[in-house]
Formats: C-alpha cells, sequence, structure tokens
C-alpha cells in the first residue's frame, strides 16, 4: 500500500494490518521518519513539505515495485506525508514483508535510500531567522549509491 | 488556457505556484514555452533554463524537444528535497 497524505499515520495500525497482509511471511520489519529538531535557538520550527499530486504517488510507486523484485517481498507499505509538519512529527513510515529477515532489513534501508534521494517532495525548512528551500544531503546520496555498487 | 505549475523554489521567483497562459499556438515546443515563460519573467529565464529542473507534461516527465498543447498541465520541476 503507498499513501502520500497530510493526515497523520499510525504505526502500530499499519505495521498491523500489513502482517495481516503478508499472510505466512516469516519476517516484517518497519521504520518511522520523523522531523528533527537541532535544539539551537536558530534550530528547524517546522518543515514544509510540497508534493505534486499524483506525479509524487506515482514516482513511489515505482520504487516501491523495484523494492519488491529485487527483496522478494511478500507485503509493502509506504506512508509519506506532506504539508506543514512540525518537529516532532512523524513523515514517513515503511514497512515490509517477506519469507525471511535478510530481505526485510535490506528492503527497508533500500526504500529509505532512494526515498531521501529521489522522492518528488520538496523541502522548506523554517527557523526563527526565516526559511529555506532543502535539497538531498551528500550523505543521502551516496547511501543511495551503495545499493547501485552492491547489486554489481 | 495552459497550466504552468512551478514547483519547489521555483515558486518563488515566479511569484505564483501556478499560472494560466494563453499559449500563442494550439501545439508549442516546452523549450518554447519556457522561452515565453522566460521573457515575462527574467529571474524564472535563468532558473528554468538550468539542466536539473526537469519538466513534466500532464504528470508525465518529457524528454527535451516534447511539445505541449492549449489545455495541457506544464510542470517545471527543480531537483528534488528527497522524502
Amino acid at each position: 500500500m503507498i499513501s502520500v497524505q497530510s493526515e497523520p499515520f499510525d504505526a502500530a495500525i499499519e505495521l498491523a494490518n500489513l502482517l495481516r497482509e503478508a499472510g505466512d511471511a516469516g519476517a516484517a520489519v518497519s521504520f518511522v521518519g520523523v522531523v528533527r529538531g537541532e535544539g539551537n535557538e536558530d534550530g528547524v520550527t517546522q518543515l514544509e513539505l510540497q508534493q505534486y499530486p499524483g506525479f509524487t504517488q506515482g514516482r513511489i510507486e515505482q520504487i516501491a515495485s523495484e523494492a519488491r523484485k529485487r527483496f522478494g517481498l511478500e507485503a509493502l507499505t509506504i506512508i509519506h506525508r506532506y504539508g506543514t509538519l512540525r518537529v516532532g512529527e512523524e513523515i514517513v513510515f515503511v514497512a515490509a514483508a517477506a519469507a525471511h529477515r535478510r530481505a526485510v532489513f535490506e528492503a527497508v534501508d533500500y526504500l529509505m535510500d532512494r526515498l531521501k534521494t529521489e522522492a518528488p517532495f520538496w523541502k522548506k525548512e523554517v527557523r526563527p531567522s526565516g526559511s529555506r528551500w532543502i535539497e538531498a544531503r551528500e550523505s543521502d546520496v551516496r547511501d543511495r549509491q551503495r545499493w547501485h555498487e552492491a547489486q554489481g | 488556457m495552459a497550466r504552468i505549475l512551478f514547483l519547489g523554489r521555483l515558486a518563488d521567483s515566479a511569484e505564483a505556484s501556478e499560472w494560466s497562459v494563453d499559449l500563442p499556438q494550439s501545439t508549442m515546443a516546452v523549450d518554447a514555452i519556457r522561452a515565453l515563460i522566460g521573457d515575462r519573467n527574467p529571474y524564472l529565464a535563468e532558473e528554468l533554463g538550468r539542466a536539473t529542473v526537469r519538466v513534466a507534461v500532464n504528470g508525465e516527465l518529457v524528454l527535451p524537444g516534447a511539445v505541449a498543447r492549449q489545455d495541457d498541465e506544464i510542470a517545471f520541476l527543480p531537483p528534488v528535497s528527497g522524502g
């Protein structure tokens, strides 16, 4: 299930739904991403995430389809929020189920690296001093690239 | 009318996230539409000209040389921030 939505999600309910959907899969992993604050005076107070309706969903579905094939997943849920999110709010939920644990650990890691660099969102960090558009970090880009190398 | 969408930081230069534009021809090359927008707004001209800005017509990414029609939705996408 892939959803791009402004509403909050309940990670526990979503994981339970995935497990039900996955039937006799032996392993499941879930990940939640949260808006980070930076703790200092001019830290981020909120994030504005913009999506392109339809396009963003489509691209994430494509990434999900590639993960399903690459890791042999039985079930996969990705929920990504957009809109104005405050520090501490949950932004993204990724959960996967498969026969064995190696595949699900790697699938969720892979999906987060792809989402962090390729998901079509445009983010603005809002701070007391003003707001600014941000791009994927170099460390995220390097993390994404390691999956190219792993595939050989 | 064609709907021109400016995603992300492009909306700052465009001073709006969306323009409605009457295209001078019923079918136009996307590059020509880009030039038309640039004529109206020199800040945008520079930003839209960057190789890192991608174009989608009716929600599908297009290659250079693509065309769009009068009732199409043409979106200019700067590099994504990621999720």
